[in-house]
Parts: structure tokens; C-alpha cells; sequence
């Protein structure tokens, strides 16, 4: 029997408001700390909080401030894995990426200085190439194998990295480079406001009379390998990916299925393609935006789903620390995701005091909880009603 | 996999059947002045546009609610399940959409950075914003076949239509879905256009316009008695520039087409090239094919002017198999390698049936995307 190859994460890095390297994050989630606050890259009138990631993006000269929000997520995955210090076969190693909005900082940039007569710096269909982004990190970092970039709105990270383990999965390489990244700009902060869906403060999902989400930036990035690949390496382990689905609500362009359908499909074949029950998973990180409607279905698909188990999983969100990083948030979750199987710890959904009886879940105290888990499942759900889950697992032999 | 549907809106036809007469006749149609205006200054460019389209299966209210990339893609993907004989409501929660676009919704992202530049922030259109992203066109597909299997939108430049071709044989392969509905699209970009005026460069003309085919096992397509385009071999996707990556992977196509062509021992009759590469790296891909054809003789076609759009090239694998179906050679020129030796060619041998077309697709980065296409009869035989 031909078996696939079990797909394991020896790599992680991301770069986020609460931290710029795995253990920065893992410090900021132990410690209760978020990483929002107002908006200082552009001028604006309006007050919703932001999550802003702090590195230096000059440093970078003509290159935008997405590629350098990837590149240090990359850097740091690559260097925590080794994968590249190794002799590589040029397909051995293919990368898997999604975003959004891509160069879309630059765009407006552009679009400002033309409107006051002053020349342009860049040629105008560069930023919204969103494939300059991921050509240019295939190339920075010499990787050859395939190359995937996907663009589902809120769950595109998500899918590059359940693409990436099909990949693996199906031998196609050795390796996968798998995540997303978005840096912040005017068109969403601006067209989330036209949707009043973003809280004036700090955002609580699952809260009651909870006002809406905080857009942030942020990119999440996990070095996905073959088990036999990693072993033969003697790289360290930080977990194993087991299952992913993907569903589409056939619903509404921006709102979810209120029955929560889609969600609850997503989740269940991540599941089944993991072979576990769900009386096996100890933890959900959940979409979790903070607005009204999304926190109610992904409520009623968890129940659902979990409905026959008598000991509920754990659930929280982590925008409630960095924001909604919009195509990097299920990287990022991923990557805290993995940071609890390692550490035992939960972090709590930030401020989260007064549940909304319609988020009846298991919610951790404030404060956090100290658990060993061995599975978490980390759900993204987006815009055209794109759902993807990923089951993370702790990695036994 | 093969491939049991196809549909089409182009300005190069807006049926199958019309783009098939085009292809083959090598008709272009006839491009019009447009003119647009930019802080201010006046553009002209020239464009192939498709007249306005409607489609009688799909409602007029979606129809009026969809911008023009949406609008292409679902009516092109409509077509393509209508071509296809299948029995739709059987795989509405397993079948899987994957589409490939170059600039996605660019109608409605420059109306937004329109409305945020020009004006106070306070005025973006909420419907607008929704529609701005890149899977808006799959989403509307999704919604209107009340699809509930995986609907994935890929970008990645010139090579989004490959791209989203590579991934639709994925979620085959990995048997998360038993179908695919898959294309590509992209409309004008205006953008490029004021680019092209600023550096006084000559200006191309754009085009838009949208491909979708469905991908099967062939096993479904045999149980359901389907009609097959074409069988559908995928090769290694990956990114060669070295003379030395250049021999490794005509090394791993060779062997990927002996373990999986029913017929590896026939030659292949027809390379078909696409993608937008400057005429200097030409020489690298004859190489490559030369090390894949290992001598033996073949028809070689070029594109014959830049890309009007990144996702052009599903009308160049539409070409394909048009080629494959009508066992027709294009009246463009193309050329014929016999012992490694290029020369012009003249479609003289009537006997000379094409059962076998490798589809080459390369970006200037030197990512190649491949397929070999064979013909559906041949391959039964």
C-alpha cells in the first residue's frame, strides 16, 4: 500500500503586533498582553484600534512593507527549521502563501502622490501583482518546488498551508514554506469601517454587546515537512499537521450561513481527513473576529459539531491580542496554535468578562489556563464564504 | 484527470464554438480606442472587448448585481457545466471551484482607491468593498451553483490560470473533491495602460475575457458516459534557470511522461508555447523541450505577441484543444523540430494526426508550468 507521508512542522515564525519572533508571541500570549493601539501609519479621523507590526521596513529599499512583514516571518521560520542550510534537490521545496491585499500600502501611496502632481516611484501594476509577492520570496531564499498563492480573503492562509500539506501529502516535495502575510492600509481599515464592523476599542469576541474587530497586519509561517524528511535531518519537531477541509457557505458574499453550515462542514472534514473524533480535540482557536454575527455561527457550528462531547474543548480567540490580520490570521492562529500544543498553556480571549449567552462555549478564565492538550483546531472562515480548518497535533513518534 | 467541459467568453469568441473557428483561422478580432481620464490627464488605449454578454441560465438580477470579471467568470463556468453534461445537483456538495485570476476584482479595487484618495475616507462603498477581493468572482460562482465543496481563487501573475489548474488537480489527487470546475479570468487594468503612457512606451492592446474547463477522474467521466476532451497528464511545476536545473528537469518530465502516458512510447506531435518572456530567454525553453523530445521530431508554436492579460494562457490551452478535437494546426506560423534542428514548417503532412500536445507555460522568472494533453480517442484506443 502506497501511504502518504505523515506532515510535520519543523518551522515556525511570524511577525505581529504582539511580537516578532515565536517566543516574543509565546511571552506576550503567557503574559495577557495585546499589541493594539491607534493607527500610526496613515492619517486618519477615525479611532478604531489597530494591531501594527513593528519592524523596520525601510531597511528594505523598493521592496513593499508586505514583503517585508514576510520576509522576517520566513527568516524566522527558516532559521528555526534549518531547512535550507541542507543540500536541496530544486524541486524538493515548494512555498505556499496567501494574502490580500498584498502591495495595496504602496498602491494608495502611489495614487496620493499622483493626485498632488508629484511623480510616482513605482511602477503602478506592481503592488497589486499579488504573484510579485511570493515570486520574490522563491527567489530571495532559492526555493524551486511549487508555488501557491492563494487569495481567499480571511481564510487565504489558511488554504495555502491545508494546499501545502495536500502537497506533501500527495509527494509532490519534501517540503513546503506555507502561510500568509497583509500589511495594513487605508482600503480595508476604510471599507471595514463602511461595513461598521470595527470596535471603537479593543476588541472582545464572544463578549456581550461585543462592537466589532481590530484590523491589524502580521504574517504567520510554518515550515511544513515530510516526517521522513525532518527525521533524516534530526530537526526539531514542534508539531504535526493531521487534517485540513475546506467548505464554501453558497450563502452571501460578506455575511456567514446563519445555520453555520459551512463552518461546521469545514471543521468536520478536517476532522475526518485527521481520522480522529471530536471528542479528541482539547482546543479551538477560533476565527473569532469580535463581531456580532461571525462569533454567534462559529458558536452555533462549534455546538454542533461538539454537541456529543461530554468534556467541550477549549475556545478562544487571539485577535482579541493582535488583531484580525485578514489573510495571515489563520497562519498566525496556527502559529499560536502550535505554541500551546508545545507549552500546555491556553491564553484567554482578552477582556472577555461578560459572555454573550449566544457564545456559550468553553472559554478559558482570564489569565489563561495550564492544560496538556495534544490537538487543537484552528478555524478561518472569509469573505465569499470560504471556510478552512487545520488540525494541529502533538508530534508522538 | 480528464477534461469533460469547457466554456468560454473572449473577445476572441464568446462560445467555445466561435473561439474554436477564431483559433484555428487564426481571426483576431478588431480592437477599439477607449479613453480614460487619471488626475486629471486623458488616456487612450486600445482594447479587444467582448460585447455585452448575457446568459439566459442565469438569473438577470445576479446578472446586473456582478461586475464584469464576475460576471465573465460565472456565465464562462456556467457554460462549461452545461457543456458538460453533468448532473450537477448530484455533486453540488463536493465539487470543487478553483479559479485563477492575474488582478482579480480591479474594477472595484480602483474605485476604491479612487474614493479614498479623491475623497473623504468616511465614503467607500460597502457593497464595493466586498466585491474588491479577489474571490469575489468564485464567491458569486459559489453562491449561484450552490456549490459547498472547496472554492479556492489563486493568483500568481501570467501563470494564475496553471496555477489554478495545478490546484484543481490537487484536490483530485488528494480525493477531497471527485470534480473540479476550474478557469481563469481577468478584465482590462486600466492601470497598466497609464503605466505604458508614463515610461512612453509602446502600448499593447489589452484584452479580458474568462476560460473554464472541468477536470474528472477519468474514471467518473467513464461511469457517467461523458464526453472527453482530452486526457490530462500534470507535470513537475517548478522554477529552473541553470543549465544544470534545465537537464534535472527534462530528466523528471521524461520520466513523469513514461509513467503516465498510456501511449509513452509515441512521440509527442505538438509543443505549444505561452506565457510573456523576452525573446532572449526563448532559447533556454527549445533547449528544454529538445532534452524532452530527445530527438525526436515535433511542431513547435510560439505566441504570437505579449500576453493581452495574465490569464491569456487559458485561451492558448483552449487553442489546445481546439487543436486536439478538430486535428487542426492553427494558420499562424509555427515551425517543426526534426533532430534537434529548427525549421519553418508548413502543415503538409495530412496523415500526421496530433494525438499528443505538450502545453508549455514559462514566466520570466523561469517558473514552468506543464501538461500534456492527449487525444481522448487515442488514449481509449
Amino acid at each position: 500500500m502506497n501511504k502518504m507521508p505523515r506532515v510535520v512542522v519543523t518551522g515556525v515564525g511570524i511577525a505581529s503586533c504582539i511580537g516578532n519572533t515565536y517566543l516574543d508571541v509565546q511571552k506576550s500570549l503567557q503574559e495577557c498582553r495585546d499589541g493594539l493601539g491607534p493607527v500610526t501609519l496613515f492619517s486618519t479621523s477615525a479611532i478604531h484600534p489597530v494591531g501594527e507590526v513593528k519592524i523596520d521596513t525601510c531597511a528594505k529599499e523598493g521592496k513593499f512593507r508586505i514583503h517585508a512583514i514576510i520576509d522576517h516571518a520566513v527568516q524566522d521560520a527558516l532559521s528555526s527549521s534549518g531547512l535550507l542550510e541542507e543540500k536541496h534537490a530544486y524541486k524538493d521545496i515548494g512555498i505556499s502563501l496567501g494574502t490580500c491585499t498584498s502591495g495595496m500600502t504602496e498602491m494608495e501611496d502611489s495614487f496620493s502622490l499622483l493626485k498632488r502632481g508629484e511623480k510616482n516611484k513605482i511602477p503602478l501594476s506592481k503592488p497589486l501583482s499579488m504573484g510579485i509577492v511570493i515570486d520574490d520570496i522563491a527567489l530571495q531564499y532559492g526555493i524551486h518546488g511549487i508555488k501557491m498563492l492563494f487569495s481567499t480573503a480571511c481564510s487565504s492562509s489558511s488554504n495555502a498551508i491545508a494546499c501545502a500539506f495536500h502537497s506533501i501529502r500527495q509527494k509532490k516535495c519534501r517540503a513546503m514554506i506555507a502561510g500568509g502575510a497583509d500589511a495594513l492600509c487605508r482600503l480595508t481599515y476604510y471599507g471595514f469601517q463602511s461595513l461598521k464592523i470595527m470596535a471603537e476599542g479593543k476588541c472582545t469576541p464572544f463578549q456581550t454587546a461585543r462592537k466589532g474587530m481590530n484590523l491589524a497586519e502580521g504574517s504567520g509561517i510554518l515550515v511544513l515537512e515530510s516526517l521522513e524528511s525532518a527525521q533524516k535531518r534530526n530537526a526539531k519537531i514542534y508539531a504535526e499537521l493531521i487534517g485540513a477541509g475546506t467548505s464554501t457557505d453558497a450563502y452571501h458574499m460578506s455575511a456567514p450561513d446563519p445555520m453555520g453550515k459551512g463552518a461546521y462542514k469545514a471543521m468536520k472534514i478536517s476532522l475526518d481527513c485527521a481520522s480522529i473524533s471530536p471528542k479528541e480535540v482539547g482546543y479551538i482557536s477560533s476565527h473569532g473576529t469580535g463581531t456580532p454575527q461571525n462569533d454567534e455561527i462559529e458558536t452555533i457550528a462549534i455546538q454542533n459539531l461538539f454537541a456529543e462531547c461530554s468534556c467541550k474543548p477549549w475556545v478562544n480567540s487571539i485577535k482579541s491580542y493582535l488583531g484580525h490580520t485578514l489573510g495571515a490570521s489563520g497562519a498566525i492562529a496556527s502559529v499560536c496554535a502550535i505554541n500551546s500544543l508545545e507549552t500546555g498553556f491556553i491564553p484567554p480571549t482578552l477582556r472577555l468578562e461578560n459572555m454573550d449567552p449566544k457564545c456559550d462555549l468553553r472559554h478559558p478564565p482570564q489569565g489563561g489556563i495550564k492544560e496538556n492538550i495534544s490537538t487543537a483546531l484552528v478555524n478561518s472562515f472569509g469573505f465569499g464564504g470560504n471556510n478552512t480548518s487545520l488540525v494541529f497535533k502533538k508530534f508522538y513518534e | 484527470m480528464v477534461i469533460t467541459g469547457i466554456g468560454a467568453v473572449s473577445p476572441f469568441g464568446i462560445t467555445k464554438d466561435i473561439f474554436y473557428c477564431n483559433y484555428l483561422s487564426n481571426t483576431k478580432p478588431a480592437f477599439v480606442s477607449k479613453n480614460t481620464q487619471f488626475f486629471g490627464q486623458n488616456y487612450t488605449y486600445k482594447v479587444y472587448d467582448i460585447p455585452s454578454i448575457q446568459e439566459p441560465g442565469i438569473p438577470s438580477s445576479l446578472q446586473r448585481r456582478m461586475r464584469s470579471l464576475s460576471l465573465m467568470s460565472v456565465i464562462s463556468a456556467w457554460r462549461c457545466l452545461q457543456d458538460s453534461g453533468l448532473e450537477y445537483s448530484k455533486y453540488q456538495d463536493s465539487m470543487g471551484i478553483v479559479m485563477g485570476t492575474g488582478w482579480g476584482e480591479i474594477d472595484s479595487i480602483y474605485s476604491l482607491l479612487m474614493q479614498a484618495t479623491e475623497t473623504a475616507e468616511l465614503s467607500i462603498s460597502p457593497a464595493l468593498f466586498h466585491t474588491s477581493v479577489h474571490n469575489a468572482p468564485a464567491g458569486h460562482l459559489g453562491i449561484f451553483l450552490e456549490s459547498k465543496g472547496p472554492t479556492l481563487t489563486v493568483t500568481q501573475g501570467d501563470q494564475s490560470f496553471e496555477s489554478a489548474l495545478s490546484v484543481g488537480n490537487l484536490l483530485l489527487e488528494s480525493e477531497q473533491c471527485p470534480i473540479v470546475l476550474l478557469g481563469g479570468a481577468d478584465t482590462f487594468f486600466d492601470l497598466s495602460v497609464l503605466e505604458k503612457n508614463t515610461d512612453n512606451e509602446a502600448s499593447s492592446i489589452i484584452s479580458k475575457g474568462s476560460c473554464f474547463f472541468l477536470l474528472e477522474l477519468e474514471t467518473l467521466a467513464i461511469e457517467r458516459n461523458a464526453k472527453v476532451y482530452a486526457h490530462c497528464v500534470f507535470l513537475p511545476s517548478c522554477t529552473v534557470q541553470s543549465e544544470q536545473d534545465i537537464h534535472e528537469y527534462a530528466c523528471d518530465i521524461k520520466s513523469t511522461l513514461s509513467d503516465q502516458c498510456y501511449h509513452a512510447d509515441e512521440p509527442i506531435d505538438l509543443v505549444l508555447f505561452t506565457g510573456n518572456l523576452p525573446s532572449s530567454l526563448w532559447e533556454r525553453e527549445i533547449n528544454l523541450v529538445k532534452k524532452i523530445l530527445d530527438g525526436k521530431p515535433s511542431y513547435l508554436i510560439f505566441p504570437d505577441a505579449p500576453l493581452s492579460r495574465p490569464t491569456q494562457t487559458s485561451e492558448d490551452f483552449l487553442g489546445s484543444l481546439a487543436i486536439l478535437e478538430k486535428q487542426k494546426l492553427p494558420a499562424r506560423d509555427f515551425f517543426y523540430l526534426d533532430n534537434n534542428e529548427i525549421k519553418q514548417a508548413a502543415w503538409i503532412n495530412a496523415d500526421h494526426a496530433i494525438k499528443k500536445i505538450l502545453f508549455v507555460s514559462v514566466s520570466s522568472q523561469g517558473t514552468h508550468s506543464l501538461f500534456l494533453l492527449e487525444n481522448s480517442a487515442d488514449r481509449a484506443s
